[in-house]
């Protein structure tokens, strides 16, 4: 079950403006699946107006969703989905 | 553990009974209750700080995050010292002061706790950080990207709504999620609109119900995030998805799974609600309406997971008991003229 691409939304803040992008390198979608199915685990904290990072990973046989709150995200991961968001 | 039996609201009713016996019973339980409320909010050692001061004093911390992630940052301005040569730190405390100014002076709550909890905020939060947020203990300001966004301490509506967050999470602290996240969202720009028209001394007729004006970056066509005017107006632009999502009615109710189920769009309807009640009722907002959508928050009757029509129903009995019969129509009305129906 490998992992093809992950499309990435930022919705929520205090604008509530969504943003997509999506990463559509196999190699690069696996390394940030793994990094997204760890960080799940996190405590979501109580923010208000706190972003919210919806991962939606597509593998070559499911499709499945992960959202993590902007306290979940892992710090060495939000410049990489910031440039990628921004890039969109 | 704590356990209660007896709920929020008959100790309050209770509260207000004549036998002094029964009285000081409730009111000391419900100090009680209050303070695990607190205690869960900020906890303990925070919570023991706030209990110290005796009589309401504004307390401001403001900090300089200098563009990192790491809260609360560095303290750059407390209570009564000079302006600082930052625009954001002098905006954060005014904003700060401005929305403790409303709940003391109008609603008689002091702080967001109602036992004198300094008001925390940090600023220059990460990098071009499109968004300001509460985390639970304190506000936090970014920068904006100066493309789209400009700095987030730029509108006192913003500051207000954001303080609010703690005021509802020490109160009714409604579930963020779907229809009572969006009641907890609408709650938050109703009373940060109200800081902002407070400050400017407008009536209900004078204001803007803009949240969020001058925020938006030049370029960007929109006067502002939201309007609880005309909410579907505030901003048309492709840089930010389009129009102005937010519905005025509950026919547009957004059923989705983003943004904890749309909390940001649908509290466009609750919003518009309160703007036709303030208006009928007229004169100055937040003492009316604004008296009635407050003791609807904190009296502790709304439940956490409460939905819109249970939310309009409160206020419609609120503005009976506190402002009598025609408030009662006026309130009802308002919510007549977003879809909702009440008895």
């Amino acid at each position: 079950m490998n992992v093809q691409r992950v499309v990435i939304t930022r919705s929520g803040g205090f604008t509530g403006i969504s943003v997509t992008a999506e990463v559509d390198d196999a190699d690069e979608a696996a390394k940030l699946t793994e990094a997204v199915r760890s960080a799940a685990d996190r405590p979501a904290g109580r923010g208000r107006d706190d972003f919210v990072y919806e991962f939606t990973i597509v593998t070559t046989e499911t499709t499945d969703r992960i959202d993590l709150t902007g306290s979940q995200l892992p710090r060495d991961l939000r410049p990489v989905v910031q440039a990628l968001l921004a890039r969109s | 553990m704590h356990c209660t039996l007896v709920p929020p609201y008959i100790l309050q009713a209770l509260a207000r009974q004549d036998d002094p016996a029964v009285r000081d019973a409730a009111v000391r339980t419900l100090a009680f209750e209050k303070t695990f409320a607190v205690s869960r909010l900020i906890g303990d050692r925070a919570l023991r700080q706030a209990t110290a001061t005796t009589a309401p004093r504004l307390q401001r911390l403001i900090h300089d995050a200098l563009n990192g992630e790491d809260l609360p940052g560095e303290l750059v301005r407390r209570e009564g010292a000079p302006a600082s040569a930052d625009v954001a730190v002098n905006e954060a405390y005014e904003g700060l002061g401005d929305t403790w100014e409303l709940y003391l002076g109008v609603y008689g709550r002091n702080s967001i706790d109602d036992a004198g909890l300094a008001l925390s905020g940090t600023v220059h939060f990460s990098e071009q950080y499109d968004n300001a947020y509460w985390d639970g203990e304190q506000m936090v300001f970014g920068d904006g990207d100066g493309m789209l966004f400009n700095r987030f301490t730029i509108s006192v509506d913003v500051i207000g709504h954001e303080l609010t967050h703690g005021v509802t999470g020490a109160t009714a602290d409604l579930a963020y999620k779907n229809q009572s996240g969006a009641l907890n969202e609408s709650i938050s720009d109703v009373f940060g609109s109200m800081v902002k028209q407070y400050s400017l001394g407008q009536t209900a007729e004078e204001a803007d119900w803009l949240i969020g004006a001058g925020l938006l970056a030049e370029s960007v066509n929109g006067v502002a995030l939201r309007s609880m005017r005309a909410p579907g107006t505030a901003y048309d632009d492709e840089r930010l998805g389009g129009k102005d999502p937010q519905p005025a009615h509950i026919r547009d109710y957004l059923r989705t799974t983003s943004d904890n189920g749309g909390v940001h769009t649908n509290s466009g309807i609750p919003n518009h609600a309160f703007y036709l009640a303030a208006v009928a009722l007229g004169g100055n907002a937040w003492e009316r309406a604004g008296r009635v959508w407050f003791e609807t928050l904190t009296g502790g009757e709304l439940r956490s997971d409460a939905t819109f029509p249970q939310f309009a129903q409160l206020t419609v009995a609120t503005a009976e008991r506190l402002l009598g019969t025609e408030a009662r129509k006026a309130v009802a009305e308002a919510w007549a003229g977003v879809g909702l129906v009440t008895s």
